[in-house]
């Protein structure tokens, strides 16, 4: 009987099995240069605490007990850290190792040397280590143990947060579109919007759709970089070597389904979860607000991780004080604010949004708004620092100004009264950086990239502070839904794109029709059927129609041909040209052209005297409409030219009222 | 409902093309679903849900029949039955609604005669109050036969490809975002970014079934009537409404030339919200979605939505004849929740029932006469039929005016009116067409017999 109790005892250790995560140490990326030139991604402070403290603290808490932590780049500074941490005492929750691969550049590389190294058994969590989360692992781990009982393929459960479209925690490069199988959370589909073949669409296989009764699109998530993976997942890594990506890994999955016999599932956190990966400035700004908002409690800036900190002070505002904070009498802090410890702010100062690292000095007159200064900077008076990062031990000298995604990296001296909305670093690095000061150099963004992202990187060093981007976006974007599924759609609105097209048929047309003696009936015709074809309006037609025939005749005997012209397609601006609204848009286009081109100037009044003549032209509106030209400046020869012809006219209604008389 | 909020129209001119072989000899709404003709379903329907007049549009030859017959199903409610005039071959059910536009005052629920459920209209006609719809549709989930209960169809067999409908429904706002045919598509299906940030969560069907229930506005109408190129609603107004919900109204155009002929008015000229919605829309605090800044229903003008009703309720449409052989083995079951309790005559006064073998889901019509001998199960025999003696007959539909001889062993079929089978006659599987003369002792399985002409047309 005791045998068979301590075998039961047995299993249950088995299936309570040791939690397991993967902590990756670098985001393989260079979103935060000049920051991590000496620095790894996961050592940035956010809200005065480095990255990897947040998601080392965060898989403690949600009951990971053996944590891998793996480095590529200054491994060095990484190693010292985490010694000098409460990871490495006695009293440490978690057991944490370091593994070390200083080869490995992307997340691919370092599943792969996993491996080789062959230290995980089981199940285990792959994070970043950029991770701010307060979400319970638990019900994640027993969905994907459950499912993996139904679907042995399973590789990987994803964790996604719900974020819709214009939500600020989604960051353009992580803009993703899923599809899910509801009743098994199944991932049947998975696009980057960076990496979509097509901006305006997307395409959803068939195949997927007719497969279930129901599927589900999700344009509302946010890929939170947290997934739990079964230990196929690495094998998975090293037999693919052209997995360079969790995104790569997902795609290869999802179209070789059959042939990897794998499958991914995801899962969605509730409201009251948070998860975000900080892997680009758009990020870091949102997570900060976020934790100063306490979204991501308990991660709070005022729940403290290391022990030798000393405690924040909460107030009202969203403002968090630590001690020993000394503020001047006359200095504001309002809104969202963090002050670090040891930190000093002078008479007048404002700070306004932003995060204040330990041991700043900040000086007199000096204002700070949605910025982040990291610890140790020392910002003289009168300094204007806004939307801007101020990396650790920077001196801001008197009256600088910083805006608009100014970005300083680590120990930059800037010089004083200086004005900058760029990235400087503290060293001249291997290219010429353009030098500002003793320790300011521009940093050169990298042009190859911007090119290989379709001008996308540029945007995005920009966009760090501002959401303008992103409203762009959305107008462009509404312009797509209103031409929306295809193009039987009979009514659209105009586009520029489409009179152009239009206009170019309606010169082919005109010119074709000239060369082959087309009858004037067809060519009408063909100008409607095209007008309708491109949707332009009617007044457009009539403005465009006469700039084509207008433009038609060569420039060397300009004259003799337009007046052949004109007799030939007479029939057409008859058609067109029969009411005032269609007389103004032809004056309208007789100026244009005649304003790009000094040939037509010689032709003007012979066109307006023939269409005058056959009835087309109204001496009213021809008047109106000269008069109209003295008042503009920029067809000052136009009107000139056109002169005479008013001034016959003028004298033939006289004429003609005398003769009435 | 509040008396004249709406309207109801049957849609009854159909000629039943997906199933010519037993259409030939009377109107596809008047085939007989458990003695009942077809078109009484949906009518009880509306009776149930509350109803007390509608208008009933049938083909133009059909309307003395179509009185004839549902005179004798004791509707309560006033039927307005309109015949189409003659002339035209092929009224699409949008020609059909324009057709009788003048008679519409008000928001019209339109039904198809096909159609047997008993799912409830409410869900529908709420969004469409809740929202100021310009159209709601209700879908149902398709019912799984059991294998057990899978007989085959009647007839030879044919290669019969299910038309599917892709629905795509916004599940949080129940708004209908995309409306096509399965095979308007190749590989994939392009959905459009815009769209798509709209509707951040959008829910793909491909397997609903369109109960053919349509609620639309009174300006969706008075659209049909001026843009006569949308013939059908099915397969083109709805899909093409649904369409211009996310588009934004052409620039009106002022000037007009002769060759362009007269202005078209678009869609969005007729799509006006009503005067209190307009008020009341601007003063609201109340919004449909969140994660933009953009107004209730994200400003769209024309909004189309979609009730999926839920898995318990019942609901097929008899537009093929697998649905029909289907239907009539399975209404008896569901006859109570189909019909809201109607009374179910299964052995009709004026019957002679000579048999002691009649069990409990066949039906027998007026006039008819079975005599001793004889076997029947779960079969459905019309009026005026002749059974004789020493006869079998299992899972069939007999019309009218059969007559049946002596020995005959019938299953699974379908035998159309004035059909006559020969003595000792087996028939398994098989449609039998109007008036045909099966002769005596012959043995068919699987097939279809009909007169020459019948089988021409076909």
């Amino acid at each position: 009987m005791s045998r068979g109790k301590s075998n039961k005892d047995l299993e249950s250790l088995k299936t309570e099995d040791v939690v397991q995560a993967v902590v990756v140490a670098d985001n393989f990326s260079d979103a935060f240069v000049p920051m991590t030139n000496d620095v790894p991604s996961c050592l940035l402070p956010l809200v005065n605490t480095c990255l990897l403290d947040h998601t080392l603290e965060w898989l403690s808490n949600a009951g990971v007990q053996e944590v891998f932590l793996f480095c590529t780049r200054q491994v060095e500074k990484v190693r010292e850290h985490v010694k000098n941490s409460k990871w490495s005492s006695e009293a440490s929750p978690l057991l944490l190792n370091v593994i070390v691969s200083e080869t490995c550049l992307t997340l691919g590389d370092a599943m792969r040397d996993l491996d080789a190294k062959a230290l995980i058994r089981g199940d285990f969590i792959l994070v970043m280590g950029d991770t701010v989360a307060n979400v319970n692992l638990s019900p994640i781990l027993e969905k994907h143990r459950r499912l993996q009982k139904t679907d042995k393929g399973l590789a990987m459960t994803v964790v996604y947060k719900y974020a819709g479209p214009s939500h600020p925690g989604r960051a353009p490069q992580d803009d993703i579109l899923v599809a899910v199988d509801k009743k098994t959370s199944k991932i049947l589909f998975h696009q980057k919007r960076v990496s979509s073949p097509d901006q305006k669409k997307v395409h959803i296989p068939m195949e997927i759709i007719m497969d279930l009764p129901s599927i589900d699109i999700y344009n509302d998530l946010v890929d939170t970089h947290v997934s739990v993976c079964s230990a196929s997942v690495l094998p998975l890594f090293s037999d693919n070597f052209d997995f360079q990506t969790c995104e790569d890994f997902i795609k290869g999955l999802l179209m070789n389904e059959e042939i990897l016999a794998s499958s991914l599932a995801a899962y969605f956190l509730s409201d009251s979860e948070y998860a975000a990966s900080v892997n680009s400035w758009p990020m870091y700004r949102n997570v900060t607000q976020n934790m100063i908002h306490r979204w991501t409690y308990p991660l709070v800036p005022d729940m403290l991780i290391s022990d030798n900190e000393k405690p924040y002070q909460y107030l009202k505002g969203n403002v968090y004080k630590q001690h020993p904070v000394t503020l001047s009498r006359s200095s504001i802090i309002q809104d969202d604010c963090v002050i670090g410890g040891g930190s000093k702010v002078g008479e007048g100062s404002s700070i306004t949004r932003s995060v204040v690292g330990r041991n700043c000095q900040i000086g007199n007159g000096v204002k700070i708004e949605d910025s982040f200064v990291w610890d140790g900077c020392i910002i003289e008076d009168k300094c204007s620092i806004i939307r801007t990062v101020v990396g650790c031990n920077c001196i801001v000298r008197q009256g600088a100004s910083l805006s608009q995604g100014c970005i300083l990296g680590q120990g930059v001296q800037c010089p004083a009264k200086f004005e900058c909305s760029q990235r400087l670093q503290s060293s001249p690095g291997d290219e010429d950086f353009e030098r500002i000061g003793d320790a300011a150099y521009i940093v050169k963004l990298d042009d190859d990239e911007s090119d290989s992202e379709d001008g996308r990187a540029p945007q995005i060093w920009n966009e760090l502070f501002s959401n303008e981007n992103f409203d762009d976006e959305v107008d462009a974007d509404s312009d797509v839904s209103s031409e929306l599924s295809d193009a039987s759609d009979r009514t659209m609105s105009p586009v520029l794109d489409d009179t152009n097209l239009f206009y170019n048929e309606v010169v082919d047309s005109l010119k074709r029709g000239f060369e082959d003696k087309l009858h004037c009936d067809n060519l009408v015709l063909e100008i409607n059927s095209s007008r309708y074809a491109y949707n332009v309006s009617m007044r457009e037609v009539n403005l465009l129609v006469v700039k084509a025939i207008l433009n038609l005749p060569e420039s060397d005997s300009y004259l003799t041909q337009l007046w052949q012209m004109l007799t030939y397609f007479m029939p057409i601006l008859k058609n067109y040209i029969k009411n005032p609204v269609a007389q103004i848009d032809c004056l309208q286009a007789l100026k244009e052209v005649a304003g790009a081109e000094s040939e037509m100037l010689s032709g003007v009044v012979k066109f307006l005297k023939v269409l005058y003549d056959q009835d087309i032209l109204s001496e009213e509106l021809i008047l109106k409409w000269h008069s109209d030209l003295k008042t503009d400046p920029e067809s000052k020869d136009l009107c000139r030219v056109a002169a005479p012809f008013i001034k016959w006219l003028e004298e033939a209604e006289e004429e003609s009222e005398e003769e009435s008389e | 409902m509040v008396p004249g909020e709406f309207q109801a129209v049957v849609l009854a001119a159909g000629k039943g093309s997906r199933m010519t072989e037993i259409t030939a000899g009377r109107p596809k709404c008047l085939l007989p679903i458990a003695n009942m003709p077809m078109v009484w379903y949906p009518l009880r329907m509306l009776e149930r849900e509350g109803f007390h007049d509608a208008i009933l549009v049938v083909a133009d030859t059909a309307k003395s029949e179509v009185q004839a017959a549902l005179e004798k199903c004791n509707l309560t409610m006033r039927l307005d039955i309109v015949a189409l005039p003659p002339g035209k071959d092929d009224w699409g059910t949008a020609d059909s609604l324009h057709f009788i536009s003048e008679k519409i005052k008000a928001d019209v629920v339109v039904v198809s005669c096909d159609l047997v459920s008993d799912a409830s209209l409410y869900p529908a006609l709420e969004l469409f109050r809740k929202n100021e719809a310009a159209v709601t549709m209700l879908f149902l989930k398709p019912t799984e036969v059991s294998p057990a209960d899978a007989l085959p169809t009647p007839g030879p067999k044919s290669k019969h490809k299910p038309e599917r409908d892709l629905v795509g429904i916004n599940p949080d706002t129940s708004r209908l975002v995309l409306l096509a045919s399965v095979s308007d598509f190749d590989e994939t299906l392009p959905l459009s970014r815009g769209l798509l940030r709209k509707h951040p969560h959008l829910q793909l069907f491909s397997r609903l079934m369109d109960s053919h229930i349509y609620v639309l506005r009174k300006w969706v109408c008075k659209f049909l009537d001026h843009e006569r190129s949308l013939s059908t609603l099915k397969g083109e107004l709805l899909p093409y409404i649904v369409r211009k919900q996310s588009s934004k109204p052409a620039q009106i155009i002022e000037d007009v030339s002769v060759v362009s002929g007269t202005i078209k008015k678009d869609i969005y000229q007729f799509a006006e919200e009503s005067n209190i919605v307009s008020k009341v829309l601007p003063k609201s605090i109340f919004n449909d979605h969140w994660g933009d800044m953009k107004g209730t229903f994200q400003d769209d003008k024309i909004r189309c939505y979609a009730h999926i009703a839920d898995s318990s309720s019942f609901g097929m449409r008899v537009n093929t004849l697998q649905a029909y052989a289907c239907i009539n083995r399975q209404v008896i079951q569901i006859w109570e929740k189909v019909t809201g309790a109607h009374p179910l005559i299964r052995l009709h006064q004026a019957s002679e029932v000579k048999s002691t073998q009649v069990d409990d889901s066949t039906m027998v019509g007026e006039m008819s006469h079975l005599a001793e001998k004889t076997s029947f199960r779960s079969s459905s025999i019309g009026s005026s039929c002749t059974v004789l003696s020493k006869t079998r007959i299992a899972n069939c539909v007999i019309m009218n005016n059969v007559k049946i001889n002596e020995g005959c062993v019938l299953n699974n079929c379908i035998l159309c009116d004035g059909v006559e089978v020969g003595n000792n006659t087996e028939l398994k599987d098989c449609l039998v067409g109007e008036k045909y003369a099966v002769a005596s002792g012959e043995k068919h399985t699987q097939e279809f017999l009909a007169k020459e002409d019948v089988l021409m047309e076909i």
